[in-house]
């Protein structure tokens, strides 16, 4: 598995062999996960856009008109004349710029806070089973307790005692997320620092670091690349459940869970559209995510492999 | 006393007819409740819950005084009013009422450990009470106050033998929870319900409950989807947005009347820098712009209120020009309503130096007033229009109710609820310069100091003619309005719906109590 492990072969065999190609060519031998890839990079690029793309920015107080609140999906702005292909919502936002924004912020929330847990919580989990002892003991304690509090619960305190805002939210997933790489990067260290090629190392008298970060994370990140994929919808979830709470982002920029919040109190008066298309969105962007960290965890698990 | 008796009838028809033995009620209410002890807090859903089991010195309906507790009343002289008690009143618990509860539950009130909205003001012109006799009492002003019926009214009366010794969190327990109202204790748990059953020995009309399941409900659209699904029998606040779905739905009745409830952006008068006020590139200004009139009334004019009517309130509200609504004891009919004028209000902040505007960080309590957060949404869109740059910020009542209570805020929002029906009762906790130790300006949270008002409510306190007073009252509505003190930006009406069958009257402002809801057959 691992390219420094093995004898040196030919340049063409290296390519050949090379295991992320294999992973590649498995993971688009499956139709419902290129699906969700190209639906995941197209939400990406519409979000990276927004800001040329849609008619109103929804975040400046200036472009927005209460005169055309809780227009009906393809009523006219009675300014300038475009058209609210999905309505507007209460304060009269046009909703197609509402979700692109909102998109936005929960993309840049959950990919930001999956990457910065991932970084931390793989330095963590490498360290604690290199090091072991007391030091291995105390980390995987504090794992074990942030494991076992109810998320939304440790994010409601957290929040709480910070207050709002998009920083905010992110360093409540993050706080609450490097849990699961630590665990998992751990688990997987110590099976591998048992191995032949880390014991063939420090044979050779590399560092602990080197041989660390050189020899054993590699050969980690395969789970590690999974739990990231999942991870980073469940960080858009608990965004968007926060701010359903009211604890996520300002009532004056909203993500998209504050705009299903938000059209929540019209829907027993028929205004549907409030709530159910920014809800049509996140479940979008969640089924494609999964959908991605569905297969990569297919391919990419030793145990799966024929 | 007119719904009580047709409750009695309505009661009396019921088991004629040979009905339900069982009468229970069920009622989702949206105001939170901080305690069960009746004179902690002055707070809506206190105030609500306390209604049931107490009762206050005498009965209040609008704008008028009724006989309750107290079976009438003189005034002495002008510091001394004498009061004649009921003597075939008994608390719950079989114990004869007397004078001397009074004199305990007045004393009481003005200082309740732990208390963060008091019924200090009620009490401020108050020098004294004595009992002259088991059912005589004898109230002493400082000075003349001609106010002083609605001031003392709000006040509930607790035991002296089960209060004396009993703090807030036995009332919670149920151990003090012993009143002289038509229903009693039965228990508690905070944050969901509160359950009274009928008084039996309730001195006035046989109340028409046999159970009460008095359920906080806090979202609205959680308190209509309850009420739909037949889980509760009566809901209060219903939302602007369900009204019309309600008004649809053959097995509901909406019931709505023009309240007395307004919401008004408090601005702060505080003098030197303030963080939630920046210029543009986003450093505090070195003195606050709001203590300039003319960027007052900018802010006042820059607002369309008919939009937010229209669009945010979908016509639930009345466009407010001051804090008491059209037909009311202090209200003034020359204040008329403001314009809605984007030009004007810019000039007025290009006179005072802001022809680009500020920055502004407006708080608003996400969990208390009815549509609050929405429409100061739109406010900040109004006042981006002529370059006040708006950040709006819900806060969880309990952490805005500390902020604004100490002056930190810019901005802040009160939906002041007018419980007397008159136009002193704002004088007194939200107009006044605050005062502490003379119970003035309790709400007074942007720390608003006009001497003039202040001197109106010194007036008007001191007037036992009543056209006098009432004069003075709609000057100093004239005063405030000129000076920008508040910006009103509207009356809420009380709305409540029913289960097909039940009728809802309101009793004293946005209350909610079991003895509002009667049988309709």
């Amino acid at each position: 598995m691992n390219a420094a492990s093995k004898p040196v072969p030919s340049h063409v065999g290296l390519q050949a062999q090379s295991p992320w190609r294999r992973v590649v060519l498995e993971f688009i031998s499956s139709p419902t996960a290129v699906v969700g890839l190209l639906v995941l990079v197209l939400i990406m690029l519409v979000a990276v856009l927004a800001p040329w793309i849609v008619v109103q920015n929804p975040y400046d107080l200036m472009q927005l008109n209460v005169l055309d609140a809780r227009l009906a999906p393809g009523s006219a702005n009675m300014d300038s004349g475009y058209t609210y292909w999905l309505g507007t919502d209460g304060q009269g936002r046009d909703l197609v710029s509402a979700i692109l924004y909102g998109l936005r912020i929960s993309l840049w929330v959950g990919i930001g806070s999956a990457l910065i847990a991932a970084v931390i919580g793989t330095l963590v989990g490498l360290v604690s089973a290199y090091v072991g002892g007391w030091l291995d003991a105390l980390l995987m304690r504090l794992v074990d307790l942030l494991l076992s509090f109810p998320v939304i619960l440790m994010a409601l305190m957290i929040l709480a005692w910070l207050g709002k805002g998009v920083g905010n939210v992110m360093l409540t997933l993050i706080l609450l997320e490097w849990a699961y790489y630590a665990r998992t990067a751990r688990g997987q260290a110590l099976t591998e620092s048992r191995r032949e090629y880390v014991d063939a190392a420090r044979g050779q008298g590399i560092g602990p670091w080197r041989i660390v970060v050189g020899h054993i994370l590699p050969n980690c990140l395969p789970p590690l690349i999974v739990i990231g994929a999942l991870q980073i919808a469940r960080a858009i979830t608990l965004e968007a459940t926060l701010s359903f709470l009211g604890l996520g982002v300002p009532v004056t920029e909203p993500s998209l869970g504050l705009l299903i919040a938000n059209g929540f109190q019209y829907m027993l008066s028929n205004e549907y559209w409030i709530s159910l298309f920014p809800g049509l969105a996140l479940l979008i962007t969640i089924v494609a995510i999964n959908l991605v960290g569905d297969r990569l965890r297919d391919v990419l698990n030793p145990r799966l492999l024929r | 006393m007119q719904p009580r008796v047709r409750s009695l009838i309505a009661t009396a028809l019921l088991l004629a007819a040979g009905g339900v033995s069982a009468q229970d009620l069920r009622i989702g209410y949206a105001d939170p409740v901080s305690s069960l002890d009746p004179q902690l807090n002055n707070y809506a859903g206190d105030r609500s819950v306390a209604l049931h089991a107490f009762e206050s010195l005498v009965n209040r309906h609008d704008d008028k005084t009724l006989p309750g507790l107290a079976k009438s009343w003189k005034v002495v002289d002008p510091t001394t009013w004498q009061f004649d008690l009921r003597d075939d009143v008994k608390w719950q618990d079989g114990t004869p009422l007397t004078a001397d509860d009074f004199v305990f539950s007045f004393e009481r009130a003005r200082n309740v450990p732990g208390s963060v909205a008091s019924y200090a003001g009620a009490m401020r012109t108050v020098e004294s009470v004595s009992a002259k006799d088991a059912h005589t009492l004898i109230i002493k002003t400082r000075t003349p106050n001609a106010n002083l019926l609605p001031d003392v009214d709000s006040i509930y009366i607790v035991s002296r033998h089960a209060g004396a010794n009993a703090s807030s969190a036995d009332y919670n327990a149920g151990k003090a929870m012993i009143g002289t109202g038509p229903y009693r204790f039965v228990s508690y748990v905070p944050g969901d319900r509160t359950i009274f059953a009928r008084n039996d020995s309730y001195w006035g009309g046989k109340p028409t409950w046999d159970k009460v399941d008095f359920r906080f409900i806090a979202n609205a659209a959680n308190r209509t989807a309850a009420l739909l699904a037949g889980d509760v029998d009566v809901i209060d606040k219903v939302s602007p947005t369900d009204v019309e779905r309600l008004r649809k739905t053959p097995s509901v009745n909406v019931f709505a009347y023009q309240g007395l409830r307004a919401l008004i952006i408090q601005p702060s008068f505080r003098e030197g820098p303030n963080e939630f006020i920046r210029d543009n590139a986003g450093k505090p200004l070195a003195e606050n712009p709001l203590r300039d009139v003319r960027v007052r009334k900018a802010l006042s004019l820059a607002i369309n209120r008919q939009a937010i009517d229209e669009r945010i309130m979908q016509g639930t509200v009345t466009e407010a020009n001051q804090w008491m609504p059209a037909n009311t004891f202090g209200y003034n009919p020359q204040v008329k309503n403001i314009p809605y004028d984007v030009k004007q209000a810019k000039e007025l902040l290009a006179q005072a130096g802001f022809p680009e505007g500020f920055q502004l960080t407006v708080h608003v309590p996400g969990d208390r007033y009815p549509q609050a957060p929405e429409a100061m949404q739109a406010v900040a869109q109004f006042w981006s229009r002529i370059g006040v740059k708006v950040q709006l910020e819900v806060l969880p009542w309990a952490v805005y109710a500390g902020k604004a209570n100490k002056n930190e805020l810019a901005i802040s929002v009160i939906a002041w609820g007018n419980g007397t029906g008159e136009a002193a009762y704002a004088l007194t906790n939200i107009l006044t310069t605050v005062d502490s130790a003379k119970g003035q300006g309790a709400s007074n949270w942007g720390h608003y100091s006009n001497p003039l008002v202040d001197k109106a409510l010194v007036d008007s306190t001191a007037e036992f003619d009543e056209a006098r007073r009432r004069q003075i009252l709609e000057d100093s509505v004239k005063v405030v309005s000129d000076d920008v003190g508040i910006i009103p930006l509207f009356h809420y009406q009380n709305i409540w719906a029913a289960r097909k069958g039940l009728k809802v009257e309101p009793l004293v402002s946005d209350r909610t109590a079991a003895t509002m809801v009667t049988e309709q057959p």
